[in-house]
């Protein structure tokens, strides 16, 4: 539980179950970790409270980020991780179900890789994730970073 | 017969009737002149007959002298002046017998004359004296006398004959010599007296001819002082009546008697300066009679009309006159507001409102409509519009000021205001609800989509054939339902970036036909588009519409028709109107509202697919541009949509 090559933070199971299941079928990784919201997400990446057996230098490849969560919201989640020198240089894309042009356009701000809004029917939302872990967890594309 | 001949003189110009006088005048100073000439010469010949008659009396007397003076000496000589100085009178006595004839001959008159030793130039005088004037009774008797006298001379002509017969005979006889000395002396005798006849009946003529000339002078003068006098009272009398018909029809319209017109005597100068005038004081009596109805109307308007009117002095604003609807609105009396100024009435809610009119009025003669406060006399208080215009009324400056109550119309748009700004507020909630919705709706419909991939993923294989009809249903309505919520969240997004910018419609259109390539190319679409222009609107959603109703126009086709669409623009009444024309199914009358409203359609899902949520867009996005659209169609011919889009500023 300590590498993983993605960290999913997202509060609907559902979403988080096809995103678990898409991304293992692609057969690109299997080190998924999925977290409820945005306090866990921090908790994850700075190795605090639940999560303070992981070492922090241990960096997921990508996060997948909702924007809207309980107790701490994507957007915040965002600014965090920006603000540290440990994880500002993680890609972060985006995945929430809100079109808000403001929204997109902070998220923009705070240096997202990607902000994808995530389509309502099942198939065309599975197809979404594949893209998004065929394109950031491809050999070529670590290479490249 | 008189009067007509004085129209005649009264009708010619001024001008013509002063040359008239003098030249009336002018002709009878010649007649003058003429009669003076005739006398003067008339005159003269009488002098020369005088003349003549001396120097027949001096020749006939040296006759009988050298014939007493032959009687006693019997010289052949002596008898020889004698009959010498016979000729004097022997001359005269032929131009008298040629004379008397019938037709006389001048010339053997005037050789007579000459015999009798007249001055020539004196000659054609006393001829033409004689001609003239031989029945006149002076002449006549002068004639007569002459006449008498020459046989007189005849007489003595023999008596002078035998005289010399004898002596040349037989020498003179002293007996014989006595006798004829007595003859001869009683011959002399009686041709003295005649001489003396005649002398006393050409002075007589003369006078009397004297006498006739000054009377016909007298006579001449006389019509020509009376005429001239005549003429001139005449002339200056018809100018002067004129003239005076005038000034008193003058005095009368300016005592204000504009019925009163100046009698035209004349056509002249005069007689057209009456006619002008009458004309003038005709078109005055016009212009009065309409002023004073008009002011007649201006009062019957001012006291019967519905809106308040004062008028009241420029000078000091004191109310001179008000209308019954300013004293009903106010709630005074006439007697109250009479004499008065607002101020005093104490009308007047903000001073500063009415200084600012009073400023107006006074810098620039009138006021626009202006919103002003009053307080009634119950102390109610009244919005009225007012408006001042200065004018001059009985020619005293006033001002007119009209009132209009707005209260109740000030009620009515506050009311109508805060109704529009409550639809507003409900129109955006029921956006944002639909917003809201269509978001929230997201998740838990994303959720049911998910869970029924995983089920089918983990549990298909142990589900029956009924099982997985259910499941194939479920998923086809949460399909349809995810459509849906999407359009709704499309819908209620339309407008929300509001940025107005300018855009060439044909390259936007242009731009939409190459996004629908496919769709075009599938369907064998034939689309024309005319001339667009340039407009400012809001891009992304123009887009929209314009993709929204190109695809309607492919889709709405019978299967084996190839969709024809025509897309063109026009300038109307200030707006830009685009329509957008097919040739496909057409829709019924009964459809043509209907259609624009949200998840209308009107037809079923298998056959045209759709949302139902496009024309709704369609409708948004124009009246977003402040905007319309509506449709025209012939079912199973063709459809026609058309829309205005308006000049819109950032």
């Amino acid at each position: 539980m300590d590498i993983v090559d993605i960290l999913l933070v997202e509060d609907n199971d559902a979403d988080a179950e096809i995103c678990i299941r898409t991304l293992k079928k692609t057969g690109l990784s299997n080190l998924i970790f999925r977290v409820k919201d945005g306090l866990q997400a921090l908790d994850f990446l700075f190795a605090t409270t639940a999560f303070s057996y992981r070492k922090i230098e241990n960096v997921p490849k990508l996060i997948i980020l909702d924007l809207t969560m309980p107790n701490i919201d994507g957007l915040s989640v965002l600014k965090v991780i920006r603000g540290d020198d440990r994880t500002l240089k993680i890609p972060v894309v985006v995945f929430t179900a809100s079109a808000e042009a403001e929204n997109e356009a902070k998220c923009r701000e705070l240096g997202v890789s990607r902000y994808i809004q995530k389509p309502i029917e099942s198939a065309e939302f599975a197809k979404v994730v594949d893209e998004i872990g065929r394109y950031w967890l491809s050999p070529d594309k670590i290479l490249n970073e | 017969m008189e009067s007509g001949r004085l129209n005649w003189f009264k009708n010619i110009s001024i001008s013509k009737k002063l040359y008239f006088a003098v030249g009336v005048m002018a002709f009878l100073i010649l007649v003058e002149l003429a009669t003076l000439f005739f006398s003067i010469s008339t005159l003269s010949s009488v002098r020369a007959f005088v003349g003549a008659e001396g120097l027949w009396s001096k020749a006939q007397k040296d006759a009988i002298y050298h014939l007493r003076k032959y009687t006693r000496s019997g010289k052949e000589k002596d008898y020889q002046d004698f009959l010498h100085f016979m000729k004097v009178p022997l001359g005269d006595r032929k131009t008298r017998l040629e004379m008397e004839k019938a037709n006389p001959d001048k010339e053997i008159m005037r050789q007579g004359f000459i015999e009798g030793r007249n001055h020539p130039d004196d000659v054609d005088g006393m001829i033409q004296l004689f001609l003239r004037f031989h029945s006149i009774t002076y002449i006549n008797k002068a004639i007569r006398i002459w006449s008498d006298a020459d046989s007189t001379i005849a007489e003595m002509q023999i008596t002078a004959a035998k005289l010399h017969a004898a002596i040349v005979a037989s020498g003179v006889n002293a007996a014989q010599m006595e006798e004829n000395l007595k003859h001869i002396n009683e011959i002399n005798k009686k041709l003295t007296q005649l001489e003396d006849d005649f002398s006393f009946t050409l002075g007589e003529g003369s006078r009397w001819l004297e006498n006739l000339i000054l009377k016909i002078l007298l006579l001449i003068a006389l019509t020509v002082e009376i005429s001239g006098l005549w003429l001139s009272i005449s002339i200056s009398r018809n100018i002067s009546k004129g003239i005076n018909e005038i000034i008193n029809t003058s005095k009368a319209v300016g005592e204000g008697n504009f019925s009163s017109r100046a009698n035209i005597y004349s056509m002249d100068e005069i007689g057209q300066l009456a006619s002008h005038f009458n004309g003038m004081i005709g078109k005055l009596d016009e212009k009065i009679i309409a002023l004073s109805e008009s002011e007649e109307k201006f009062y019957s308007i001012f006291h019967s009309s519905s809106v308040g009117m004062t008028i009241s002095r420029f000078s000091d604003k004191v109310i001179l006159e008000a209308n019954e609807k300013f004293l009903s609105s106010l709630g005074f009396s006439k007697e109250e507001v009479i004499g008065k100024t607002s101020s005093e009435m104490g009308i007047i809610a903000n001073m500063d409102q009415r200084n600012q009119v009073l400023k107006l009025i006074n810098e620039t003669g009138k006021t626009p409509d202006f919103e002003l406060t009053f307080r009634t006399k119950s102390g109610a208080l009244m919005d009225a519009l007012i408006s001042l215009t200065v004018m001059k009324i009985n020619s005293e400056q006033c001002v007119v000021s009209i009132f209009y109550d707005i209260t109740e119309k000030k009620q009515i748009e506050l009311a109508l205001h805060k109704k529009t700004l409550e639809l507003a507020s409900i129109n955006k909630e029921l956006e944002h609800f639909a917003h809201i919705s269509s978001h929230d709706l997201q998740e838990p419909l994303r959720t049911v989509s998910n869970y029924m991939q995983v089920f089918e993923e983990d549990y298909l294989d142990q589900l029956d054939e009924n099982a997985r009809k259910y499941i194939t249903s479920v998923n086809n309505a949460t399909k349809r339902m995810s459509q849906l919520v999407k359009a709704l969240l499309d819908y209620s997004r339309l407008g929300r970036n509001k940025n107005l910018i300018k855009i060439s419609c044909t390259k936007l259109v242009s731009d939409v036909i190459a996004d629908l390539n496919s769709t075009i190319s599938a369907s064998g679409a034939e689309i024309t588009v005319s001339e667009l222009p340039e407009l400012m609107v809001y891009e992304t959603e123009f887009r929209q519409l314009f993709q929204n109703l190109i695809t309607n126009a492919i889709k709405f086709q019978k299967k084996s028709n190839v969709p024809k669409i025509r897309i063109s623009a026009a300038y109307v009444n200030t707006v830009w109107q685009f329509t957008v024309s097919d040739n496909g199914i057409g829709i019924g009358p009964n459809n043509f509202k209907r259609i624009f409203d949200i998840f209308q359609r009107l037809h079923a899902n298998t056959e045209y697919e759709g949302s139902g949520i496009g024309l709704a867009n369609c409708k948004k996005i124009v009246e977003l541009h402040q905007g319309e659209i509506w449709v025209d169609s012939i079912f199973g011919e063709g459809t026609t949509f058309t829309f205005t889009i308006p000049i819109l500023e950032t």
